[in-house]
């Protein structure tokens, strides 16, 4: 992680923290994908696993949904960890 | 594009491509904006556009909400201590219905010119305003980014207006009617 990353993902923790206290509660979630797709974003492709990169698109796609269709994003998300946990599991 | 079509096909646009944003339509989105309805015709906003990469970059470092393709941003800023002392305490509550006013202009011109825009309200008010050397009476209320894009965002869902319509009173014979 060079000291651009370490900037990016630094302030976006922080200032997502604050806006937290008073935004839509489902944007904290959303924060927390952001960072996960941010850290992703910072490693060198061969220094993880590509399921993470997959697992990255799939919430792409529905990441944006917490501000149109909570259900959807729910949804989204209890995919998104089945199939983390059965990753992790047989890994 | 009529006056319909603009309104309905207007989008919040997250992705952009590189190309700048001229000049002049810079200046006809704030001319746009300007003629906004304005309480007490006090017309407090000032309007702050980025286009310098270095200061974008430190913007988006303190804006979660913020498309990362934005290359062009509009800070509507107003200096509060000027309102108040024009408008008394109730600008508090008026100056961001005033912004929202001229955002709106701002957006649907922007969409007549064949630009995209979204605005953003996730930010860190006091970081962007030291990213922008705003007086310390002066806060960006809204940034509202702006720029080409190639691909219109799809249709997002809106409800029936008769879900959200009231004659006369909330509970109209007509809402009672639907509720039994």
């Amino acid at each position: 992680m060079n000291r651009d990353d370490q900037d990016r993902i630094f302030t976006y923790l922080i200032t997502s923290a604050k806006g937290c206290v008073e935004e839509p509660p489902l944007y904290g979630p959303l924060r927390l994908l952001e960072a996960y797709s941010m850290l992703l974003g910072m490693l060198k492709r061969e220094e993880t696993d590509e399921f993470y990169f997959e697992l990255d698109k799939k919430i792409e796609d529905f990441k944006n949904k917490c501000m149109g269709d909570e259900k959807q994003f729910v949804e989204g998300l209890d995919q998104a960890l089945e199939s983390l946990t059965n990753y992790i599991i047989n890994k | 594009m009529t006056f319909d079509e603009l309104i309905v096909t207007r989008r919040s646009v997250r992705q952009y491509k590189e190309e700048k944003v001229e000049k002049e339509k810079i200046e006809a989105l704030v001319n746009a904006a300007i003629w906004a309805p304005t309480a007490g015709n006090l017309q407090l906003w000032h309007f702050v556009v980025v286009q310098d990469e270095e200061i974008l970059k430190n913007i988006k470092l303190f804006s979660p909400g913020m498309p990362k393709t934005t290359h062009c941003i509009i800070a509507i800023c107003v200096d509060l201590a000027d309102a108040e002392a024009r408008g008394g305490a109730f600008i508090r509550k008026s100056a961001p219905v005033d912004i929202a006013f001229a955002a709106q202009n701002m957006l649907l011109k922007a969409h007549e010119l064949g630009l995209g825009t979204c605005v953003v309200k996730s930010y860190n008010e006091k970081s962007v305003g030291q990213i922008l050397k705003l007086p310390s009476e002066v806060v960006a209320l809204m940034l509202v980014t702006v720029g080409y894009y190639e691909n219109s965002p799809k249709v997002p869902v809106r409800k029936n207006i008769l879900e959200v319509i009231h004659y006369e009173t909330w509970e109209s014979e007509e809402k009672a009617n639907e509720q039994r």
